[in-house]
């Protein structure tokens, strides 16, 4: 535990050794390490809520390719739906780590931009395997959102797992 | 609140030294704002000692808090404000300096040592 405010930590006040800077300096590298560190958790349920968020639109879409008009009226309202509770929540899930730090575009899609495109190639790739072995188009389209859904719940669960590593050897 | 120095000069906080508030200062320095839990969490001090450092550095305007609710359940966030960046960037400047006098004594010694 860090010391307490009473405690005399440097006797004089302004009065500080070398050995008191390097450990200060020391100190505050690894505080605003974990600050950084801390802003980039994710809390647990948002990687369902983005599973769901992806995959529910292909499963009305599929569904209202039986239906009628309201059917597919209402596969078209779901997908623009789940796009939009995806981006509500993305200012939800920044408060949701308890630290918010403003990055700019360029460096989120830079951390984000591998396990995007990753994603994107397998979301892809399943879509085209599913039709190469004969599956119809609704098909292929959810299980390449599964994919994509799953996907994404798997990277922010092993985010979360990378960050708390570094916590701990950051504390 | 500053060691005798002229004003944008290095200098070291008398503010911002102690080891825990610097702590603080440091952790709310890499981001806009925190959860009062998250800086007590991440700077491992009580509840109440936090309240009073947090306190102190609005008293003398280095920290901003805010407090909201998240749903039903009340939060605080705390801040930096743009004097208390400053503070913390003379008072590193200030650190950085007495480590590389040390640095610098040390070696013109350890050459000196060689020399003899």
């Amino acid at each position: 535990m860090a010391p307490q405010e009473n405690t005399p930590a440097r006797p004089g006040g302004t009065a500080v050794s070398a050995d008191f800077a390097a450990e200060a300096l020391q100190g505050i590298d690894t505080a605003r390490e974990r600050a950084r560190l801390t802003a980039r958790l994710t809390p647990l349920w948002y990687g369902p809520v983005a599973a769901a968020a992806l995959i529910v639109p292909a499963l009305a879409d599929a569904w209202a390719q039986g239906g009628g008009g309201w059917a597919v009226l209402l596969s078209l309202l779901i997908a623009p739906a789940g796009l939009g509770v995806l981006l509500a929540l993305v200012n939800v899930v920044r408060r949701g780590s308890g630290v918010m730090v403003t990055l700019p575009w360029s460096a989120r899609l830079r951390r984000a931009g591998v396990p995007l495109l990753v994603l994107l190639a397998a979301g892809g790739a399943t879509y085209g395997l599913c039709r190469q072995l004969g599956a119809d188009q609704a098909v292929g389209k959810i299980a390449m959102f599964a994919v994509l859904g799953l996907g994404a719940w798997v990277v922010l669960v092993a985010r979360n797992a990378s960050i708390g590593r570094k916590l701990r050897v950051a504390g | 609140m500053t060691a005798a120095s002229a004003p944008g000069e290095p200098a070291i906080d008398a503010a911002i030294n102690h080891p825990t508030r610097l702590a603080v200062v440091a952790f709310l320095s890499a981001c806009d704002e925190a959860e009062f839990a998250t800086v007590r969490g991440s700077c491992q001090v009580s509840d109440s000692m936090l309240s009073k450092v947090a306190s102190a550095l609005e008293g003398i305007g280095y920290l901003a808090i805010r407090k909201g609710y998240v749903g039903k359940r009340p939060r605080t966030w705390l801040s930096l404000t743009p004097a208390g960046r400053q503070a913390l960037a003379l008072h590193v400047a200030a650190l950085q300096g007495i480590a590389a006098t040390a640095r610098r004594a040390g070696a013109a010694a350890d050459a000196e040592t060689g020399r003899s």
